[in-house]
Formats: structure tokens, C-alpha cells, sequence
């Protein structure tokens, strides 16, 4: 038998028009993730992972249009399939988790409410009988297996939060709510759009942990998309790091962070603070993200990338397979002097952060 | 950052520092309830010193009042209880008394306004410039407030805060829109500096700034730092950055400060149980550092109705016993750290 991984996309571009000409927020981008897996998709704001996940759902609102590629969920080409047929499986195979979390819940429906009709919709609440208020013996089911969901998620005290307004949820535990939405039909596929950033780092240690529950228990393959490459690292199998709509290093967790190869996301490294001892200079990427609508000719980390040659603005970059399953979109690998200069990474050991527990012990 | 000792005479002092909120309620709702206003308890009885060349890093959870404080102490909020001082001397009707001058050499007593001597960079540099105002218009108000008349003199000031800045007198007719994020964080800094203030609150200078870009500002805050003299107190919730930036650390939690230390001394072995959580919720990029931790349960509890007692014992898992729920624990000293638990001290 061939195998098939759960989610395989292929050459993948997403082009928003714009008064300046069209912007290609994703720009020929190819990704793998096998069941039951998690992959980091990591980038600066504006770098397309966002429109990456949408592009998935079908959910790409015009003029935006996904442009070119294939997204073949177990082996199937989600692009290929009518409205209806990629409704169904968003509501049962695939879910997604919204980068705001207040955008997403309906803040005039009792929060309790709003996971009772997500169960239902995606028929966790079969009963064959008559929905509440109409019989009570399934009224008082379904709201019991709603504070059971609740409580999974770890809201506290969900028989009194269930009558709750979204307003009157923290932003954790209104993130919370989503999770338990976005798990009721069970998904083979999570889609977590920067699901901790708005939050504070013990909330968001506490969400990541859920997610990670969630994973293991259920067998929940999960992308999440983070600008942070520490909670990647954390949370991660294998990275995928974006640039101005392309991926320029994909590998798994170790190939990427404990041996960065593109020079973006060794900046990225750089300039994240560290808790080490001693502290450690950082060093920042100079300059900040292109405008997509007005990209560079070739590499488009050219203006910014201190081992920029003239060959990295004439073509496109092609991928390079450093060792097996780590790529990395850079021509220092091939085309410079063995002897480039790397001395402004140099100093970035592999791991970055000094456990803080293993100083105190 | 640089590693100044906290002694001799603080640069800035606050002593039982209080700051309520009142929100408004409904006159049905007061009748109804028998009582008046909700109050919001943002700060709730804070002591702290900062010493000149000191850069203070104010961490704790969102809502637990470092805003409210970081403004108190840069008087844009008079305090409900409390007092600020400079060099020693209250802050009285908004002068303070200056006796030092930035080298820390005795002066001649002198009264300053106290707007001159502290300036605030806001969490968010998208909306605390004015949209209207050309970064020129930005930079000359807090120079003509300083008294520099001349407008070629002026001028001259505006070229010389926009390149130590990094930026550069081309950028002086546009407008704040016409910049990105890290940009118009540099113009709020130049603009903060205009003023030539003694002592900075910055908050959050670099929460909304992407990574990359988030290096550039921090490093410049650090080298402005030495250049100007300056004293910060730098309110982040990233932990990494406040280790870096920082010589020495505030933890808040619900209005209180619950410990303070120099930032090596407070990360390697943090006291309070709320740091211990707050430091081991950071997450490690480092493989073998991967591993369980101990979460924090639950939410921050509501600054409208503040447990009494600890303000940390509805998630505390460690607490000692009632008095943690009975009594606001003081400040022990321990090494160089000050932490507000019972753990650390007898309660009789
Ligand atoms: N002007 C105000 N009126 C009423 N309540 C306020 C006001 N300013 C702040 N608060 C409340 O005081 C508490 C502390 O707020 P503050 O902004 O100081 O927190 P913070 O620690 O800076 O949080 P963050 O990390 O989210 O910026 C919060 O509960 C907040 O809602
Ligand atoms: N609905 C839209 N219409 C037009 N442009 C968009 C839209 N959504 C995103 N973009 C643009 O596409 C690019 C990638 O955006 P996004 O996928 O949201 O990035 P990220 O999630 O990495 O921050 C950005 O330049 C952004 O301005
Ligand atoms: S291709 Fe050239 S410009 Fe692009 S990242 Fe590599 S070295 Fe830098
Ligand atoms: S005083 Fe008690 S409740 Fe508060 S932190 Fe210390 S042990 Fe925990
Ligand atoms: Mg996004
Ligand atoms: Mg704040």
C-alpha cells in the first residue's frame, strides 16, 4: 500500500490583489504532516501563515484567491471539491482555532450555549429526539456532556460559567471556549492560528498544554502558527520557517533550532533575547520585513541578509536539502565560497535558552 | 544593561503607592445592591526605589497594574494613596527637588517641574502619536516646553534626536502613519528624549514590534541609556526580555508588588511562589529543556474584588496555612532579594 500522509500541500500560492499590484502572500509553498503529528509554521507578521491555514480551509474571502497548488487531505485535492463537500469535512476533519478569540465567539450567545449548538452541529449530541427545551431528559444530557467538554478544556467551574457571556470570559479562558468548539467534531486536523499570542506566558504555558494534551490523547494532528520559535520549539515535530510568503527552512524541531542553516532564521535566533549566564549580546536583523506588493528581484531577505552577493538578487532561490529532511531556500549553501562569512551567527550556540530550574538546582 | 548598586539616595521613590478606580454604576443597581461604585484596585499599597542609572523591570500578568504604576511614578496619575519622591524630597503640586546632577555630583537644590524630569514611552506607538503632526511638529513641542526659542535651534535638536535615534532628517516632514512599527517606536523614544528627562517609563516599548525588529529598539534603548544618563523603569511581560534589559526586577501580581532582586539573583532562585511559576512557564527552545513544568492553575482573580490576605493564595500551591488568607504578608529580606510571603518570614 502507498502510504499517504494526512496533509500534504503542494506548490501552494495565494495571491491578495492590492492598488499597488498583487500581493502573494503565499508564494509556492509545499508542506507535509503526517497524522496524529505537529507542525510549526513561524514567521514575522505579514510573512502569510495566516493566509496559509485559510488557504486550507477554502476560506480565502475575494478578490483573494488561492492561485495555484494542490492540498491533498489524505490524498484527496480539498481544492477539487465542491462547497458542500469542503464544508463537511471543515466541520468534521479539520477545525480551526482563530488568532482572536473575541472575533470569533459570539459575544450575544451564552458561552455554554455556543459549545452545546458546535456539539450538536457536528452530531456529538445524537439523541434522536427532540432538541431542548422540548424534552428535558436530553436537555439536562446535553448540558451535561457540554460542562464535560467545558471541564476537558479546563474551565473552572463550569456549571456556574456556562450562562457566561464571551465578555465575561479572561482572554484564556475565552480561548479556552474556542479550543472546546474547535474539538467538538473530534478533528483529525487542528489549525491553531497564534493561539497564545494575545495571552500572558502562564496562560499561555497552560493553553499549550491543553493542545499537547489534546495531541496525545486524541491523536490530533495540529499546525500552529506562532511568530515565537521558542513556543515552536516547545510545542513542535518539525518547523517550517517563513519569509515574505515562502518557507526558507523546514526540517524537524532539532534540525532547525539546534542547527539553523538560512540566514533568517539564524536573525531570528540572534535577536531573541536569551536567558543564559552570562547574558549575551543580541543581535538584531537590520532593516524589517518587505512590502509584498513590492518584493526584491531574487532572495527577497536580500536587503537585509549580511551575506547577500550579487547572485541573491538575480533569480529565484532554489530549496536545498542540507541533510536528509532539513531544507533550507539559500544560495550560501551551494553557489558561495566554502569560507562565507558566518561570524555574525557565530556566537549563537545551539539551544538558546538556559533552563532556568537546572541554575537554581 | 549596566549594573549600578542600589545605594546612597533613590533617583525615585514611591512609598505605599494606591491607585483605585472607581466604575460607575447604575443608580438602579446601587439602590438595588445597597452600595456605591465598584472600585478597581489596579495598585494596591506599593513600595519601591529606583536608583539613578538603574534600568527596574516591572513584570507581572496582564491587569496586575503596571501601567497604573508606571504612570503613578511618572505622575500622569495622581495616586489615591501614596507618595513620590525625587532625590529624597516629596513631589509636591508637581515639582520635585533636584539635588544631583546626572553624574550624581551635589547641586544647589532646585525646583523642577516634575514633567521635565521623567518622560513615558506607551504601550502602543501606533496610537500615542498624533497622526496630524509631522514627526518635525512631534519632536519641536516638548523642545519649546524645555524653552529653546530659536527655531533654528530647534531644528538643529530635531536632526540630532532623530539620528540617535537611527533615523535621519529626511524623516522629519512625515507623518507618524508613514512609518512601521519599529519606526514609530523610535520616533516616541526621540520624543521622550526631546525633553531631556532624568527618568523613563517605557511600557512595553517592544511587545508590538516583530522579533527582529524588537532587538533593534532594545539595543537602543541600552545604548541611550549610557549616552543621556538615563534611569529606566521598563514594564514587558516577555521575561526574556526583561532579563536581558534589566539590572534589577519587580514581579506584580493583582496590584502588589510580591518580590524584588537584582535580575540574576531573582531568575536563578526566585522566592515567591508566583515567580517560580511565572519563570518556569517560559518556554525553552533548548531540547532537553523540554520538559513537564509546573503550571499555574486557574486566572488572575478580578482587581475589582481582591482576595484578602495574600493576593497570590487562590493559586497558590505551596501556602503555608490561614494566615496566607488572613494577612497581607510584609517584605522579608532575603539576600539581596525583598519577597511579600510567610514563607519567608514568621508570622509572629
Ligand atoms: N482608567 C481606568 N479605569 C478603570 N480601570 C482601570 C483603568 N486603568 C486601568 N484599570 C484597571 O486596573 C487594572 C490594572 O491595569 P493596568 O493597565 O495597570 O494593568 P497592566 O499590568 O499594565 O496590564 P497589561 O499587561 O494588560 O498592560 C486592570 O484591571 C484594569 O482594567
Ligand atoms: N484579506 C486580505 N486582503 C488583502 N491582503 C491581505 C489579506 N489578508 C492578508 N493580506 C496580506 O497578505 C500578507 C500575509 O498576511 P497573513 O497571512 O495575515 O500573514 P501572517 O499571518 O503571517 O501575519 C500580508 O502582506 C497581508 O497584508
Ligand atoms: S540567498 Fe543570499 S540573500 Fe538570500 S538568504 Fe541566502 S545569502 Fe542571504
Ligand atoms: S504568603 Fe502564602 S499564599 Fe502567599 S505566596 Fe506565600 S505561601 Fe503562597
Ligand atoms: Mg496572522
Ligand atoms: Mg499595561
Amino acid at each position: 500500500m502507498i502510504h499517504t500522509p494526512l496533509l500534504q500541500i503542494h506548490n501552494l500560492t495565494t495571491i491578495y490583489p492590492s492598488s499597488r499590484g498583487p500581493v502573494r502572500a503565499v508564494n509556492s509553498v509545499s508542506l507535509t504532516l503526517e497524522e496524529g503529528r505537529v507542525l510549526g509554521l513561524v514567521g514575522e507578521s505579514g510573512c502569510g501563515k495566516s493566509t496559509v491555514l485559510l488557504s486550507i480551509l477554502g476560506l480565502i474571502r475575494p478578490p483573494g484567491r488561492v492561485a495555484e497548488g494542490e492540498i491533498l487531505f489524505r490524498g484527496v485535492d480539498l481544492r477539487q471539491m465542491s462547497q458542500g463537500e469542503i464544508r463537511a469535512i471543515r466541520g468534521k476533519e479539520i477545525s480551526m482555532i482563530f488568532q482572536d478569540p473575541l472575533s470569533t465567539l459570539n459575544p450575544v450567545f451564552k458561552v455554554g450555549e455556543q459549545i452545546r449548538e458546535a456539539l450538536r452541529l457536528h452530531g456529538m449530541m445524537n439523541s434522536g429526539r427532540l432538541p431542548w427545551p422540548f424534552d428535558r431528559q436530553t436537555g439536562r444530557r446535553e448540558r451535561e456532556r457540554v460542562l464535560q467538554v467545558m471541564a476537558e478544556v479546563g474551565i473552572p467551574s463550569p456549571d456556574d460559567r456556562y450562562a457566561a457571556y464571551p465578555h465575561q470570559f479572561s482572554g484564556g479562558m475565552q480561548q479556552r471556549a474556542l479550543i472546546a468548539i474547535a474539538l467538538s467534531c473530534n478533528p483529525a486536523l487542528l489549525l491553531a492560528d497564534e493561539p497564545t499570542t494575545a495571552l500572558d506566558v502562564t496562560i499561555q504555558a497552560q493553553i499549550l498544554d491543553l493542545m499537547r494534551r489534546i495531541n496525545r490523547e486524541h491523536g490530533t494532528a495540529i499546525i500552529l502558527v506562532t511568530h515565537d520559535l521558542g513556543v515552536a520549539a516547545e510545542f513542535c515535530d518539525s518547523i517550517a520557517v517563513m519569509y515574505a510568503g515562502r518557507i526558507v527552512e523546514k526540517g524537524s524541531v532539532d534540525q532547525v533550532v539546534e542547527n539553523p542553516q538560512h540566514p533568517y532564521t539564524r536573525g531570528l535566533l540572534a535577536s531573541r533575547p536569551r536567558i543564559t549566564i552570562p547574558k549575551e549580546p543580541i543581535a538584531p536583523i537590520p532593516g524589517s520585513v518587505p512590502d509584498l506588493a513590492d518584493l526584491p528581484a531574487g532572495c527577497p531577505f536580500s536587503p537585509r541578509c549580511p551575506l547577500a552577493q550579487g547572485v541573491c538578487r538575480e533569480g529565484p532561490v532554489p530549496l536545498f536539502e542540507v541533510t536528509p529532511g532539513h531544507t533550507s531556500r539559500c544560495l550560501a549553501h551551494n553557489d558561495f565560497r566554502r569560507d562565507y562569512d558566518w561570524a555574525w551567527t557565530d556566537r549563537i550556540e545551539p539551544g538558546h535558552i538556559t533552563d532556568i530550574r537546572t541554575l537554581i538546582e | 544593561m549596566s549594573e549600578p548598586q542600589p545605594n546612597g539616595v533613590p533617583l525615585i521613590e514611591v512609598r505605599g503607592i494606591q491607585k483605585h478606580f472607581p466604575i460607575p454604576r447604575s443608580p438602579l443597581a446601587k439602590l438595588l445592591s445597597r452600595r456605591g461604585d465598584s472600585i478597581v484596585h489596579a495598585v494596591n499599597g506599593v513600595d519601591l526605589s529606583i536608583w539613578p542609572g538603574e534600568t527596574v523591570g516591572l513584570v507581572g500578568e496582564s491587569g496586575s497594574g503596571k501601567t497604573t504604576l508606571g504612570r503613578v511614578m511618572a505622575n500622569l496619575y495622581p495616586p489615591t494613596a501614596g507618595e513620590v519622591f525625587f532625590h529624597g524630597e516629596p513631589v509636591v503640586n508637581d515639582m520635585a527637588t533636584v539635588k544631583m546632577d546626572r553624574s550624581g555630583q551635589p547641586v544647589a537644590p532646585k525646583q523642577v517641574p516634575y514633567y521635565r524630569l521623567t518622560q513615558v514611552i506607551f504601550q502602543n506607538p501606533y496610537s500615542s502619536l498624533n497622526p496630524r503632526k509631522t514627526v518635525r511638529e512631534i519632536l519641536s513641542t516638548p523642545l519649546t516646553h524645555r524653552g529653546i526659542r530659536s527655531s533654528r535651534e530647534r531644528e538643529e535638536m530635531v536632526r540630532m534626536l532623530l539620528e540617535s535615534v537611527g533615523l535621519n532628517e529626511r524623516h522629519a516632514g512625515s507623518y507618524p502613519h508613514q512609518f512601521s512599527g519599529g519606526q514609530r517606536q523610535r520616533i516616541s523614544i526621540a520624543r521622550a528624549l526631546a525633553m531631556h528627562p532624568r527618568f523613563i517609563v517605557a511600557d512595553e516599548p517592544v511587545s508590538s514590534l516583530d522579533v527582529s525588529v524588537q532587538a533593534q529598539v532594545i539595543n537602543l534603548l541600552e545604548r541611550l541609556q549610557k549616552e543621556f544618563s538615563l534611569t529606566y523603569l521598563i514594564i514587558a511581560h516577555d521575561l526574556s526580555v526583561i532579563y536581558y534589559i534589566s539590572s534589577r526586577v519587580a514581579v506584580m501580581y493583582l496590584g502588589k508588588i510580591v518580590e524584588t532582586g537584582p535580575t540574576l539573583d531573582l531568575f536563578t532562585s526566585p522566592l515567591h511562589p508566583y515567580t517560580k511559576a511565572l519563570l518556569a512557564a517560559i518556554p525553552r527552545v533548548r531540547k532537553e529543556r523540554r520538559t513537564e513544568r509546573i503550571l499555574l492553575r486557574g486566572d488572575i482573580p478580578s482587581p475589582l474584588n481582591p482576595p484578602g490576605g495574600c493576593p497570590f493564595h487562590t493559586r497558590c500551591q505551596v501556602k503555608v496555612g490561614r494566615i496566607c488568607e488572613q494577612q497581607m504578608p510584609p517584605n522579608f529580606q532575603v539576600g539581596k532579594q525583598q519577597v511579600a510571603c510567610w514563607l519567608y518570614g514568621d508570622p509572629h
